[in-house]
């Protein structure tokens, strides 16, 4: 089976996918936000009244241009497109509040992803250059203009309420790290609809290459067959999991890579590090203390999100289940189809739903032992949706082995049943019914 | 007990009767043949046989095994042909042989003894036993089938219409290889066919089949003989134009 293309090329596909999406994305998204970040912006200065006001301005735009890669020059009647942009500079004083004001006409192309980033380069140069070209009409200085600028430091720490925690972590890296699970949990759904297509695609090459008769009249057991299209699906099922992973790291590596060098290349000064010193910490500790003695603090994003250990054989057994579910599944659809597109047709149908099912479940806050809970955490492959999504956060409890044993439950009667399809009599029935409901549908 | 043992089989799809009742033994060692037109019951007959599906009534044995409660141990002693089978697009003959061998034999000895055979009966050469079965013409195809069939040597050969769709030439190699195997491998061949100058040719013992009843039986000679017709197929022909009134 593993020599058949149609079961190997999805496989590659698995493998491939996700770095390619990452270099496309790298050499020609990122390219050009790149250059958008780095390029030198020619711009056209007019300075509307030719007001000292203005030229205070216009003499501050030149001292700092040269930090935000800006060639400046007073417009001089040269066409708009000898400029990246042409800034109408004007001043007006109301109720005795100096304000600076600019019209920017800039060069916008459908080509040009990065022309939303030009834009923004040039308007915190006038940003900058304003303030300091008010701040010295108002005879402020430099550094009250800082602090006015940025009157508060802010710091904020998470507070994981499943594990009575607070975290001292940018909360950043939360964000990242809550699109790497939502990232899982579509490798999850994903991969569940691929198995179910292998194994789906494994029976249907059989009905049609008319091969199945004689399997099932050699010495081999019924359960024999199922067991090996289960593993050999769980086998394939296995190695796009490793594929998506493996894809996925790379991708992960190539978008960020760029990301991050262009960022600090184009770095506008704010955010920076996030740097917790050791008097915060301290200083919570106290607060918090006093506000629930028993609430953790951890130092790092690592050690916060730490999954219990019990997590990992429990989600690799979720997983098995689904993947023993999602391939008996398969054997029924492909049992049940004659050839192989309309074994792909069939199981293609699950895709929508699965996907939905897990994003929603990504999306979703699902209150812990709601009857809701309770009954999506009993169905196999969405299970292990779930117990993927709380993995990273969330204590084990006893009861989850119950959940599990039903989990089991379900999926072994789907094996059953699909090892009961491995009847030609049942099969050949099913399969008049299924092409006469598609006849029909031709028809119409 | 005789290798092929059926007792008033009946198949009844729906509301249509495949099978009223037939009752036939073969012999150790003898190739035996249903013959019969299209939709006689020839093919059911032997699916019935080969445990792939189940009586309506009636009773069958294979090495006293019956079909129905102990289809497992069928399975251990039979080969079957199916009249339309099909090749794994993607494996190359040489590589469907050793499959089947394995599953049939445990050790190395065995199986390649029976891969051997196999090479032997499908008469391919090792550049065409080396390339996927989709580039096999039906002949070729038909061919490595049979080798398949036969050389795990069974203890009865089910063989559906073995030369169907195929020329002269290879038909003619197919009943010269099938005889073969059934004298020096002593196994027992049960075979359909529609074509009477091959059953007269290869059969030991044949029975008609029409309609889902067995119309007669015998040696094709005895047929022959008892309908005073110089060959099968007149025999048939007249077997069948007066079919229900029993001969
Ligand atoms: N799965 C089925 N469902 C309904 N009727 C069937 C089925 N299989 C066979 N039949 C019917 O049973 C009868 C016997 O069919 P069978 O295939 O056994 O004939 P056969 O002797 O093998 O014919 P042929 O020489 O054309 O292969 C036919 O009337 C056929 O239409
Ligand atoms: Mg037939």
């Amino acid at each position: 089976m593993i020599k058949d293309p149609r079961i190997w090329i999805p496989v590659l596909i698995s493998f491939i996918i996700f770095p390619v999406i990452g270099v496309i994305q790298n050499s020609f998204l990122t390219g050009q936000f790149q250059q958008a970040v780095e390029k030198p912006i020619n711009v056209g200065i007019i300075l509307s009244g030719n007001r000292y006001e203005e030229n205070l301005l216009y003499r501050v735009l030149n001292s700092i241009s040269e930090r935000y890669g800006i060639n400046l020059n007073i417009y001089r009647g040269d066409g708009l497109d000898s400029f990246d942009a042409l800034v109408i500079i004007g001043f007006a004083s109301e109720n005795a509040i100096p304000r600076y004001s600019s019209l920017i006409i800039y060069t916008a192309s459908p080509q040009l992803l990065g022309g939303q980033v030009v834009l923004s380069r040039i308007q915190s140069f006038i940003n900058e250059a304003a303030a300091i070209a008010l701040s010295d009409l108002q005879g402020i200085d430099r550094a009250t203009l800082e602090s006015i600028r940025n009157p508060v430091s802010h710091l904020s720490v998470p507070y994981i309420k499943e594990k009575n925690a607070l975290a001292l972590v940018d909360p950043r890296e939360f964000i990242s790290i809550s699109f790497t699970s939502l990232t899982i949990i579509i490798i999850i759904a994903m991969i569940s609809i691929l198995i179910a297509q292998y194994s789906a695609i494994s029976m249907a090459i059989e009905n049609e290459e008319k091969t199945i008769e004689v399997m099932l009249t050699m010495p081999i057991k019924r359960s024999y067959i199922i067991l090996g299209k289960l593993t050999a699906s769980g086998f394939i099922g296995g190695l796009s999991i490793l594929g998506f992973v493996v894809g996925f790291t790379v991708y992960s590596k190539i978008f960020l890579e760029s990301f991050t060098s262009a960022g600090a290349r184009g770095g506008d000064g704010s955010g920076g590090g996030y740097v917790i010193g050791e008097t915060i910490p301290r200083m919570l500790r106290d607060i918090v203390s006093q506000i629930d003695p028993d609430i953790k603090i951890y130092g790092s994003i690592s050690e916060a999100l730490q999954p219990n250990p019990i997590y990992l054989p429990l989600l690799t057994i979720y997983i098995l289940v689904a993947i023993i579910t999602m391939a008996s599944i398969g054997i029924l659809i492909g049992g049940l189809s004659s050839d192989v597109r309309m074994a792909m047709t069939l199981s293609s149908n699950l895709t929508l739903p699965i996907i939905f099912v897990s994003v929603a479940l990504a999306y979703i806050n699902i209150e812990p032992g709601s009857i809701l809970s309770k009954i999506l955490i009993s169905i196999p492959v969405i299970s292990a949706v779930a117990v993927s999504k709380v993995a990273l956060i969330a204590q084990p409890t006893m009861d989850m082995v119950v959940y599990l044993a039903l989990n089991l439950f379900i999926s072994m009667i789907l094996v059953y049943v699909s090892g009961r399809v491995l009847d030609i009599e049942i099969m050949e029935r099913m399969n008049r019914k299924l092409s006469s409901m598609r006849l029909l549908r031709f028809r119409r | 007990m005789d290798p092929v043992y059926v007792k008033n089989l009946t198949k009844i799809y729906g509301d249509t009767a495949a099978l009223k009742g037939i009752s036939f033994n073969v012999n150790r060692g003898e190739i035996y043949c249903l013959v019969g037109p299209n939709g006689a019951g020839k093919t059911t007959t032997f699916r019935i046989l080969s445990t792939l599906i189940l009586p309506t009534s009636g009773e069958a044995y294979i090495e006293g095994y019956s079909v129905v409660d102990e289809p497992e141990k069928v399975r251990e002693v039979i080969s079957y042909l199916p009249e339309d089978v099909g090749t794994y697009k993607n494996l190359t003959g040489y590589e469907y042989l050793k499959f089947v061998a394995s599953v049939y034999f445990r050790d190395h000895r065995s199986i390649l003894d029976a891969i051997k055979r196999g090479i032997e009966i499908s008469d391919l050469t090792d550049e065409e036993l080396n390339r996927p079965m989709k580039t096999y013409s039906k002949g070729m195809k038909r061919r490595i089938q049979i080798a398949r069939a036969l050389m795990v040597e069974p203890r009865i050969a089910i063989l559906d219409e073995p030369g169907s769709g195929l020329d002269p030439v290879q038909k003619h190699y197919i009943r010269k290889i099938i005889k073969l195997y059934a004298k020096r491998e002593g196994t027992t061949v049960l075979m359909s066919t529609h074509e009477m100058a091959e059953a007269e040719e290869i059969c030991d013992r044949v029975a008609i089949l029409y309609s889902g009843e067995i119309v007669a039986r015998g040696t094709p000679k005895e047929i022959i003989d008892r309908l005073g017709e110089s060959s099968l197929e007149k025999a048939f022909i007249k077997i069948v134009s007066s079919s229900g009134d029993g001969i």
